[in-house]
């Protein structure tokens, strides 16, 4: 019995302390959730919405013995593509190409007081580099001056991959509990718009099955219900380079404990 | 005035393309790591 826990470097546990580029934190509020049960982390850092839905459905279809799902959806501004070379990083030829795909020098946007910046700064640089050589960081430019970029079209990419996910485990009948890193993934001014297509994309989804963090209450936070990033951001939890550190964690493991218990713990216990 | 427009055109869809991935790297600040 394993349920499988997928996302982006949040549920992988980026800049926790026992996390490694070899295995993922154990310390992630999913991790520690699903602590009680066998659990596999399949979360990639950087990955995109539609490459999270590629990772379960794989694992599902692999894996014979998937009782449950936990996921944990990111930014839509990120796009997984299978290219048609190598493109030398984890996935061969699947890649997330992202905002910060053509940007060599990050030196003045992250952390500095982060003890592993060197590291950081010189991985992003290699990545970029490569992105560059094989052709990936060419596309990644065309594809966001001309499509990516739009609010719509990153809406409307998200938002299939939710429902394809939603619909799989429907229909394969294993439960599951999604929430997400950042809620624009729902709230935004191409929602408000009333677009016939995506409004037929989120009367779809199961909003029941999903966990939010709580709204913002101060003028200067957010006021819809939030992603962790945003809630870990807006109450000052300690940050790494850029990501949320093992407090954050911690207490949204404890606020999301309830929903989990009801979507995943109980249908576990009753199999 | 065909390639008058056609320039108009890039101009603006390089302006555009600048400001939105700017606004995407700031709602997403994750770099490679």
């Amino acid at each position: 019995m394993t349920i499988v826990v997928a996302g982006d470097s949040f549920v992988y546990g980026s800049e926790l302390s026992d996390c490694t580029r070899q295995s993922a934190s154990k310390k992630t509020f999913f991790a520690l959730l699903a602590n009680d049960f066998d659990y596999r982390c399949i979360a990639v850092p950087g990955l995109g919405n539609d490459g999270i839905a590629r990772q379960v459905v794989t694992a599902c279809e692999t894996m014979y013995d998937v009782e449950a799902v936990a996921v944990s959806w990111t930014f839509p501004g990120r796009y997984e593509y299978r290219f048609a070379y190598d493109t030398g990083e984890r996935g061969g030829n699947w890649h997330t190409i992202t905002p910060w795909t053509t940007i060599e020098d990050v030196s003045n946007l992250v952390n500095t007081n982060s003890d592993d910046l060197k590291h950081i700064l010189s991985t992003h640089s290699n990545a970029v580099s490569k992105a560059q050589s094989t052709g990936v960081a060419d596309f990644a430019e065309v594809f966001y001056k001309h499509v990516g970029s739009t609010e719509y079209w990153e809406l409307y990419s998200s938002l299939k991959e939710i429902v394809y996910l939603q619909n799989y485990l429907k229909v394969k009948g294993i439960p599951y509990i999604f929430t997400c890193a950042d809620n624009s993934v729902v709230y935004n001014n191409t929602v408000s718009r009333n677009d016939t297509v995506i409004n037929s994309l989120l009367k779809q989804i199961d909003f029941l099955k999903w966990f939010w963090f709580p709204s913002g209450e101060a003028e200067w936070e957010t006021k819809k219900p939030r992603g962790f990033y945003q809630w870990a951001l807006e109450n000052k939890y300690p940050i790494g380079a850029t990501h949320p550190l093992e407090d954050a964690h911690k207490d949204a493991a404890m606020l999301m404990q309830e929903k989990f218990n009801e979507l995943v713990k109980k249908n576990l216990q009753q199999n | 005035m065909n390639w008058l427009k056609r320039i108009y055109n890039r101009i603006k869809l390089e302006i555009t393309y600048r400001k939105k991935l700017k606004e995407l790297r700031k709602r997403d600040p994750f770099i490679y790591k």
